[in-house]
């Protein structure tokens, strides 16, 4: 009995990975885009001891996305549909991040948090979708994400607190953000043409890889922010 | 298709978008540069002037000071000098008209010494001042009337050198001056805090450097501390302001029980 148990277990544990190597093969960027998300907890985890609260709310984002993912992956290896996990982890993402402005040296004015705020809801009340890309949200997203990244640095260039901005944790963070805002904002825009998984093939792998870039990039940012920490300059 | 136009105007899009957002980024990190240097130019401008004017400040205060000694002096002379000089001459009128008398004779004797006394004292009150052989002779003759005076009145033994001539032609009536005070307030207090038997002064003169060391064999004391209170720190201030106006370089060294010292360099 106990062998045959034994058997089935190692089986479907074969099963797996062939699934998995299979995805791989076959959305390689995908691999990159889900794990590049360690990065900024490794170095969050070394350098963010006694920071403060932006940073802490940039890194349980990046703890976000990483426990988010980890559901996607199951379902993708199981074949299963899981645009439901991507549109969930999109709206914490805009929530989050939109929260975390608020904490910034350079105070985001509440009332713009909060109109932002009520435009994400807006957009998951009315865009949200279970089977396939939320694309309104995401759209929506990117457009809060510009908006407040300007405001950021208009803060920064009209106080002029800073010494060196390449010091200066949030503003690498943000210029991430602002890149990467800018860099998917017209993917999301137009997904029928670019990720939708009616797509051609080829459409469809080149801009999953170019979306998938720039999450890339914006982690590689978190983690400078996270490391210029070390030089404090808060 | 990948090459249809649909995708590659959303490639170009994208390219587009990227090329603003990095330009943003670039643009804020020159602007804040730039911006920050403008902004600590105007401080460090705004410090100069700040600097300027408190210097102008402090030497118009000396200058008053000055002045306020000078008027003090020729009153001084003056003003109480001839009062007292005519007490004299009246009291001597006096003795001479007061026949016999003598216990009165012995009585308007002691009144004339202490007259004589306090004409004296009146006098070199006013002589101390202003030092008029500063004026007349030069800062090394003054320092050394001044060191010989001060060896008298109070017993300590005083050496003042000087590495071959100083030619003081071109060093301007103001540093003179500002050194003057310096020595005389270190010396007074070498005397009066530090209980010392010997102070020591050299004055040496390479180019256009104009050195004066001065140490003393007192007690010494806790510069810090002495800077830091408000008492006697003031004296300390006041040396400190004095050689500031002329823009003298100075080191300060003090040790406990072995005394202080002061080496003065000025450049002419």
């Amino acid at each position: 009995m106990v062998p045959e148990i034994m058997e089935e277990m190692v089986l479907s544990v074969h099963s797996i990975v062939d699934k998995f190597i299979s995805y791989i093969n076959k959305y390689p960027s995908t691999l990159i885009e889900s794990f590049c998300v360690v990065v900024p907890i490794l170095f969050g985890v070394f350098y963010l001891k006694n920071t403060y609260f932006y940073l802490r709310i940039i890194f349980f984002y990046c703890l976000m996305l990483l426990v988010m993912d980890l559901p996607m992956w199951y379902l993708a290896i199981q074949g299963s549909n899981n645009y439901i996990w991507t549109n969930f982890q999109e709206i914490f993402s805009g929530i989050i991040l939109i929260i975390s402005f608020k904490y910034l040296k350079e105070k985001i004015p509440n009332k713009i948090i909060w109109l932002m705020t009520i435009f994400l809801v807006f957009g998951v009340i009315i865009g949200f979708k279970i089977l396939v890309t939320s694309s309104l949200i995401f759209v929506i997203n990117r457009i809060i994400y510009i908006i407040l990244s300007f405001i950021f640095f208009y803060q920064l260039l009209n106080k002029l607190q800073i010494d060196n901005l390449l010091k200066y944790p949030p503003f690498w963070i943000i210029s991430g953000l602002m890149m990467y805002a800018c860099g998917t904002l017209l993917i999301f825009v137009f997904t029928e043409i670019t990720i939708s998984y009616n797509n051609d093939k080829e459409v469809f792998d080149l801009f999953t890889r170019i979306n998938d870039s720039f999450k890339v990039v914006f982690m590689l940012l978190i983690s400078v922010g996270f490391w210029s920490f070390g030089t404090k300059e808060i | 298709m990948i090459n249809s136009p649909q995708t590659i105007y959303v490639i170009i899009g994208v390219i587009l978008f990227t090329l603003m957002g990095i330009s943003v980024v670039i643009f804020i990190v020159y602007y804040q540069r730039k911006q920050f240097r403008l902004q600590l130019k105007q401080q460090n401008e705004v410090q100069e002037l700040k600097s300027v004017f408190q210097k102008q400040m402090l030497e118009n205060s000396l200058e008053v000071q000055e002045s306020v000694r000078k008027n003090i002096s020729r009153d001084l002379h003056d003003e109480i000098g001839g009062l007292l000089s005519a007490t004299k001459m009246s009291i001597a009128v006096l003795s001479r008209n007061i026949g016999d008398n003598e216990d009165s004779k012995e009585k308007i004797s002691n009144a004339k010494e202490l007259v004589e006394e306090a004409l004296s004292q009146v006098r070199s009150l006013a002589r101390e001042l202003v030092p008029r052989t500063l004026e007349s002779f030069g800062l090394v003759p003054a320092i050394e009337e001044f060191a010989q005076k001060m060896q008298q009145a109070t017993g300590v033994k005083f050496e003042v050198r000087t590495v071959d001539m100083i030619d003081e032609s071109d060093i301007s009536p103001k540093i003179k001056l500002a050194i003057y005070r310096v020595i005389q307030e270190l010396a007074n207090n070498a005397i009066k805090h530090a209980e010392s038997s010997l102070i020591f002064i050299r004055f040496l003169r390479k180019g256009s450097l104009f050195r004066i060391e001065m140490s003393d064999n007192g007690l010494g004391f806790d510069l810090d501390k002495a800077l830091a209170s408000k008492d006697s720190g003031l004296g300390l201030r006041n040396i400190q302001s004095r050689l500031s106006v002329i823009n003298a370089s100075y080191a300060m060294t003090s040790t406990i029980g072995k005394g202080s010292g002061i080496k003065i360099d000025i450049d002419l």
